[in-house]
């Protein structure tokens, strides 16, 4: 799974006072473990982890989805190398 | 070209002062085959004619009359018609670094920087408008390199729904990453609703972009090494037709602002394109849900490369019974890794071997190929991580740029760029730029096995 971008982390803890460190990482650490189990094999543990990673967000982080959806909305996504076009009309022959 | 009565006159030069005259001749004597053989002959020569390809014809010495034709040799081939906004590729071998596409007409010369320069391949991921419609002649350029050029017809539209960008290895079924513009998402109540990606081809269109440039320029080179891209396929499908039903939802929502893909799915969607793939790059429009996701892929049974991990015996296996798969935003993060640190976990698999992240401590469970644990996390580094394939591979002793924080039991394989983060750690965290950082010394050898164990297929 992506990274937890260093920005979205301080913006919990900003928009969750009393939201630690720690407490992030045992979240992260349930979205990882969760994405480790085979879907068709570990269905009921995956279900396990969602329930206790929607118990977490509901108790630490209420507004977590709001702040992640105002984070993206403020970085850029430009693609850096879109491609560039030079055009040059040829001169008429004499 | 000319007919007259049996015969086709063909004048065959480099330019109007230098053309030569040929011919065909066509007989009442002439056997059934001698007349197919020649009839192809006159097929070569008008369809060299009509594509305006070179051409090359054999005859006999002081004689006239064509005993052999074919089209002349180009040193660069365009894949799949020229659209504009579509996807354009052409394919070659030894393209230079910084090769640019060059489209002449008689009246414009338009040059195009692509999005993605390798060796065997230049692609752009939307073709400009800029580009005249109709007979173009296409070239690819750099400093004082220059191919072939070769005609192209340019067309405004209507952009493909399937398109390989790159065919792979000439065989029947090749090592394929497929980029899917997904059409429904299945919400975190579990209703369906359509995604908004249907309309907006142009921002599919550069998030392919995006990511064949993680896979394929970014420092680590798992991938490129050797040049092995040549022999993967790469397919694009963008069907704005599709309806968000069960059969088209390819993602999934997870609370809070995470996307899974519904990997079940995904062999039956392609097949409906005629497409096999081992990797599935599903890209979506969620605006709530951004977050990128993989799955595992879960190996055929049969058949297998046999590897040894810690002296137990594993199979690196040919096929995919479920593809690998990621869920990646159309707004993904261009400054990141993420395409590549998805695929770094989708490559691996289920039960041969799973590559995780390592932003996380985690705890021992399934065969993990990149991370081990200590008993206490007071205890010191173990100095080597796993023997594999007889080799001792070591540990890394300080998380590369990053530390172990305190707590943690978990132990990395010794990193290449010691540095930076590894590309399955937290990358965003690197002190320069992420796209510089590196996987580690054991599982860039094990990747390279494992995708040469279905390369070779």
């Amino acid at each position: 799974m992506e990274p937890l971008h260093p920005d979205l982390r301080e913006a919990l803890k900003q928009a969750h006072p009393g939201l630690t460190d720690q407490d992030i990482d045992r979240f992260e650490e349930l979205l990882a473990r969760r994405m480790t189990y085979d879907p068709e094999r570990e269905a009921e543990r995956i279900q396990e982890l969602d329930r206790d990673r929607a118990e977490m967000v509901k108790r630490l982080m209420p507004r977590y989805a709001q702040v992640a959806q105002v984070l993206a909305a403020r970085g850029a996504h430009q693609d850096q190398a879109a491609p560039k076009v030079r055009t040059q009309i040829k001169p008429p022959d004499p | 070209m000319m007919w007259t009565a049996g015969i086709v006159c063909v004048g065959v030069g480099s330019s109007p002062s230098s053309v030569e005259a040929f011919f065909v001749r066509f007989s009442g004597s002439d056997t059934a085959a001698e007349l197919a053989f020649k009839r192809n002959l006159v097929t070569v020569l008008v369809s060299a004619q009509i594509a305006s390809y070179p051409v090359e014809v054999v005859h006999p010495d002081g004689g006239g009359e064509i005993t052999g034709a074919g089209f002349g040799r180009l040193d660069i081939c365009p894949v799949g018609p020229a659209i504009h906004n579509d996807f354009y590729g052409i394919t070659g071998s030894g393209i230079p670094a910084g090769a640019q596409l060059v489209f002449e007409t008689l009246s414009t010369t338009v040059t195009v920087t692509p999005d993605l320069v390798r060796p065997q391949w230049v692609f752009v991921a939307a073709l400009p408008t800029a580009v005249p419609i109709g007979r173009n002649f296409v070239r690819l350029e750099v400093g004082g390199w220059v191919s072939n050029s070769v005609p192209v017809d340019v067309s405004a539209g209507p952009a493909t729904v399937i398109r390989a960008l790159y065919s792979g290895a000439p065989k029947s079924q090749p090592y394929t990453i497929a980029l899917v513009a997904n059409a429904g998402i299945e919400t975190e109540a579990g209703s369906l609703v359509g995604d908004p990606l249907l309309t907006n081809r142009a921002g599919f269109h550069d998030a392919v972009g995006f990511c064949l440039r993680s896979l394929l320029t970014a420092s680590e080179d798992v991938v490129r090494q050797g040049e092995w891209d040549r022999e993967i396929r790469f397919v694009a499908i963008f069907d704005a037709t599709l309806p968000s039903d069960d059969a088209n939802s390819l993602v999934h929502e997870l609370t809070p602002n995470v996307m899974e893909t519904r990997r079940d799915r995904l062999t039956t969607f392609l097949s409906r394109y005629g497409e096999r793939a081992d990797i599935v790059l599903v890209i979506h429009a969620s605006t709530t849900h951004d977050r990128a996701s993989a799955w595992f892929t879960t190996d055929a049974a049969q058949p297998g490369t046999p590897y040894s991990y810690d002296g137990i015996a594993h199979v690196h296996g040919h096929f995919a019974s479920t593809p690998g798969s990621a869920a990646l935003s159309v707004n993904m993060n261009r400054r990141g890794l993420t395409p590549l640190h998805e695929c770094g976990h989708a490559i691996s698999d289920f039960n041969n071997g799973r590559i995780v992240d390592l932003y996380v401590d985690g705890t021992p469970g399934a065969f993990v190929v990149n991370k081990k644990f200590r008993a206490q996390s007071a205890d010191a580094v173990p100095p080597l991580l796993a023997s594999y394939d007889g080799t001792n591979f070591p540990s890394d002793q300080q998380r590369d740029g990053l530390g172990y924080p305190a707590g943690w039991k978990s132990y990395h394989p010794a990193p290449i760029d010691a540095t930076r983060p590894n590309v399955m750690d937290n990358y965003w965290l690197a002190f320069d730029d992420p796209q510089r950082c590196r996987l580690d010394l054991l599982i860039h050898p094990w990747v390279r096995d494992r995708l040469r164990a279905k390369l070779m297929r």
